[in-house]
């Protein structure tokens, strides 16, 4: 025994009556929802690479002296003061310096850190960072390669003569408040002149203890007088995130143009096959439809059309993200990010609504066509 | 026992800025099993009437009884539910869903309502009409006539009481129509009234009696029987 006819299958069939035309309008859609999943995916893409590659500084808080008050450094007692205020938070009081090092007959210009507490802002990829530094010298990876140097040698410069106690981790960005690569870090004693340090730098666990470790030295060191400037690399990142954001809107914007488009071509094939069949849904006005029974009708095909058009839509766009990861040094943490799904997710709501928004009027029209005028036409 | 009662209808349109009289203070009776036509020249308000009984429009003034039941206010929706249930149509242009088969146009208005009327009853009515044999056909595999049969059987699919036809010949040729007639008779064996519009003078051949509508009312010249009259 057949089923009996169904409002659904009616619609389905419907559908199929002019093939090339319902697959126009699923293409508009799968176009639609491609452009702008694999958009927001992308800018999403860029955003995470971005995000990973400079994530780390967002943590640390610089603390300079306040140049414009007249101070050039950061005396003793003001770094206590800072110590104490984010206690807690690791923190190093730097003194900076350039020059030259050599070892074996060659020699490098580098960048001379002094400081007691290295491993609050350096990590060590060979040898250990002592927690008090008194002898010997850490130096960065260029540094190392270029003098050919091993944790054990020895390394010759304008302060000293040191043996290697480790070598620096190489930074992943170019925003740092020091930088690791050139760097020999040696004991402040070797630098220090007791005139103060050049910065101190506070690396809290997140951006939020950062932040908290930047009020607690503006409200405490900077209570009476600006003694020091104190600059959260953090805001950089808000302000890279803020453009990311801005990019990602921008994209996905693109996309919903494209989506508009594709709404529009089914509401005119929508409105098309309405007129076409104005008797045939008179007839079944005629013999018990209700105007609802029209509406489910006519919606049952477009949220049809949005559908086969979105998975197609989201199909294509998993293949485009699969070539991003195997044609592009793209890593996998960023492409199967959870934004990537969440981006193939909301197109494919937005495709599939967009689909019954458009059906809307054709829906609302054939079920107040008057069946007497359709019938007779 | 009466199948369908106009009391003093009237039905007026607005026509730009006229207003016209499509029907003029009629009174019909129609019984249960009885086939009428209705003949009239074009214009005259015979499709208008047809309406009215078919409850797909409303009559300005008067009332309209179908199946018992005073149909005059009801509301759009309940209209469309009795329509389901009492009436049959049977258009001249067959109006068959090209996308479903002969089988599936006739099972079409069961999709709108309850009814568990399975595939065994299409089949029997398409069987009825001498389609036995093209259940699974669509409808661009099937003559006019073969499709105007298969409109008749999807008119009887809700068990009707009232079975509205409006030029079922017009398309049809000689023969094919006078197979459809025979067919559209038949169906009053089982107690179902037929209500024809027709311009054609063949239809009057069937019928057990013919209403004349000129120009909204009904002509004098034809209201031989104590059912018809300009007056109730």
């Amino acid at each position: 025994m057949n089923p009996k006819p169904t409002l659904v299958g009616m619609a389905v069939r419907n559908l199929t009556r002019s093939r090339f035309r319902s697959g126009l309008a699923c293409a508009g859609i799968a176009i639609g929802v491609f452009a702008i999943a694999a958009l927001g995916i992308f800018g999403n893409v860029l955003a995470v690479e971005a995000t990973s590659t400079i994530g780390e500084i967002g943590s640390e808080v610089v603390v300079t002296p306040n140049g414009e008050e007249g101070y050039t450094s950061i005396p003793e007692t003001v770094v206590d003061e800072i110590e104490r205020a984010t206690s807690g938070t690791p923190s190093a009081a730097i003194l900076t310096a350039s020059g030259l090092a050599a070892s074996r007959g060659e020699t490098a210009s580098v960048t001379f850190y002094g400081t007691e507490n290295p491993g609050a802002v350096f990590e060590a990829s060979e040898g250990s960072l002592p927690r008090v530094f008194r002898t010997g010298a850490a130096v960065g990876s260029e540094v190392a390669e270029r003098l050919s140097l091993r944790v054990g040698d020895r390394i010759e410069t304008e302060v000293g003569s040191y043996r290697i106690v480790a070598v620096l981790q190489g930074s992943e960005t170019q925003i740092s408040p020091v930088s690791p690569d050139e760097a020999v870090v040696v004991p402040e004693t070797a630098l220090g002149t007791g005139g103060g340090y050049d910065q101190v730098v506070l690396s809290g666990e997140s951006g939020g203890g950062a932040s908290e470790a930047a009020d607690a030295v503006r409200e405490t060191v900077n209570a009476r007088e600006n003694r020091v400037t104190v600059f959260e690399l953090s805001s950089v990142v808000e302000e890279i995130d803020d453009f990311f954001s801005l990019l990602s809107g921008f994209l996905i914007s693109l996309g919903a143009i494209s989506l508009i488009v594709a709404g529009v071509s089914i509401l005119n094939v929508m409105m098309m096959s309405v007129v076409e069949r104005r008797g045939e849904i008179g007839v079944m006005r005629a013999v018990g439809g209700q105007r609802g029974d029209v509406v489910r009708i006519i919606l049952i095909e477009a949220v049809a059309l949005g559908v086969v058009g979105s998975v197609f839509g989201v199909a294509l766009t998993s293949i485009a993200v699969a070539a991003l990861y195997y044609l592009t040094p793209v890593g996998a943490s960023a492409v199967f990010d959870p934004g990537t799904f969440f981006y193939l997710g909301t197109a494919f709501g937005v495709g599939v609504a967009v689909s019954v928004l458009s059906g809307i009027y054709p829906a609302w029209s054939a079920a107040n066509e008057d069946p007497v005028d359709a019938i007779r036409d | 026992m009466t199948a369908v009662e106009l009391i003093g209808v009237t039905k007026e349109y607005e026509s730009g800025d006229r207003r016209v009289t499509a029907l003029d203070d009629i009174n019909v009776t129609v019984d249960e099993g009885e086939f009428v036509s209705v003949i009239g020249p074009s214009g005259s308000g015979k499709s208008t009437m047809l309406n009215l009984i078919g409850l797909l429009d409303r009559p300005t003034s008067g009332r309209v009884v179908v199946g018992g039941v005073d149909a005059t206010d009801m509301s759009e929706s309940r209209r469309t539910e009795k329509r389901g249930e009492v009436i049959g149509f049977v258009f001249q242009d067959f109006y068959l869903l090209p996308n479903l088969t002969a089988e599936e146009n006739v099972r079409m208005p069961t999709a709108f309502n309850k009814s568990r009327v399975d595939s065994g009853r299409a089949r029997e009515l398409l069987g009825r009409v001498g389609l036995g044999d093209r259940v699974d056909h669509y409808p661009n595999e099937l003559s006019g006539g073969q499709k105007q049969r298969v409109a008749i059987a999807r008119s009887l699919i809700n068990s009707p009481e009232v079975l509205l036809t409006d030029e079922p010949t017009g398309n049809l040729d000689l023969d094919t129509s006078e197979r459809i007639l025979g067919e559209i008779s038949k169906v009053r064996e089982t107690g179902v009234s037929v209500i024809a519009v027709t311009h054609d003078p063949m239809v009057e051949e069937y019928a057990d009696r013919t209403v004349e509508l000129v120009d909204g009312r009904l002509s004098d010249s034809r209201s031989d029987t104590a059912r018809v009259g300009g007056e109730p």
